[in-house]
């Protein structure tokens, strides 16, 4: 389960640049399937990455359905030295992505994202006719059924 | 159940004959009923989904270990 509110309100409030793309970002253009965490591309400035730790940091972020106790420290330098994390946290799963395939990194996405206010928060949602694609690119058996719902959303919407 | 459906416009266009299949079973009235409402209801509804979801899994572990 995942606290959406709390989780959005964190990363706006510390002014954390991010884009919300999979699941809950299918959720926003009306998908009626279940997905169980956030997904957002971040943006990998300096300054960004250190927003994104003060935002995250008090939520206990540690890496997903690894074993207890490892030295894992969420901080700028881990940020900077990878790229991708499934994280889970005390407000739910979350998975920072430095890029995604068929979309590429935060900037190349930013222009295909539209504005959208959940819980009281304006932020970026990785708009439809984009989602689809990189839902194409990713090409995995289990992202086929969530394409052809997008593509039936957007025939939908004409 | 699904009710019984016409094959939508963009079924016809799909080049991948998976999402081809799938197109022409997505619950379309669901999809309707989404579109009614705004970006953060759509998001409560998920995190109601979610609570449902934790609580079958709960129920069935319970069930399964009597």
């Amino acid at each position: 389960m995942i606290d959406y509110p709390a989780l959005l309100r964190a990363l706006h409030d510390h002014g954390v640049r991010f884009i919300i793309v999979g699941g809950a970002a299918a959720t926003a253009h009306g998908s009626a399937r279940l997905t169980q965490d956030l997904d957002i591309v971040y943006e990998r400035s300096r300054e960004n990455l250190s927003h994104l730790v003060a935002a995250l940091s008090p939520h206990q972020p540690y890496l997903r359905g690894a074993p207890p106790g490892l030295p894992f420290q969420f901080d700028a330098e881990t940020l900077r030295n990878g790229l991708n994390f499934t994280l889970t946290s005390k407000l739910g799963d979350v998975d920072l992505l430095g890029e995604i395939v068929g979309g590429g990194a935060y900037r190349a996405l930013e222009p295909h994202a539209i504005e959208v206010e959940l819980f009281g928060v304006r932020c970026l949602c990785l708009g439809l006719d984009k989602l689809i694609d990189v839902k194409r690119a990713a090409g995995r058996p289990k992202d086929l059924e969530a394409l052809a719902e997008l593509i039936a959303i957007r025939e939908s919407r004409k | 159940m699904r009710a019984a459906t016409t094959l939508p416009e963009e079924a016809a266009e799909e080049r991948d004959p998976v999402v081809r299949v799938y197109l022409a079973h997505v619950d379309r009235t669901l999809i309707a009923k989404n579109l009614t409402l705004t970006h953060e209801e759509r998001l409560r509804q998920l995190m109601a989904l979610q609570r449902m979801a934790a609580e079958l899994r709960r129920a069935g572990r319970e069930a399964a270990g009597r």
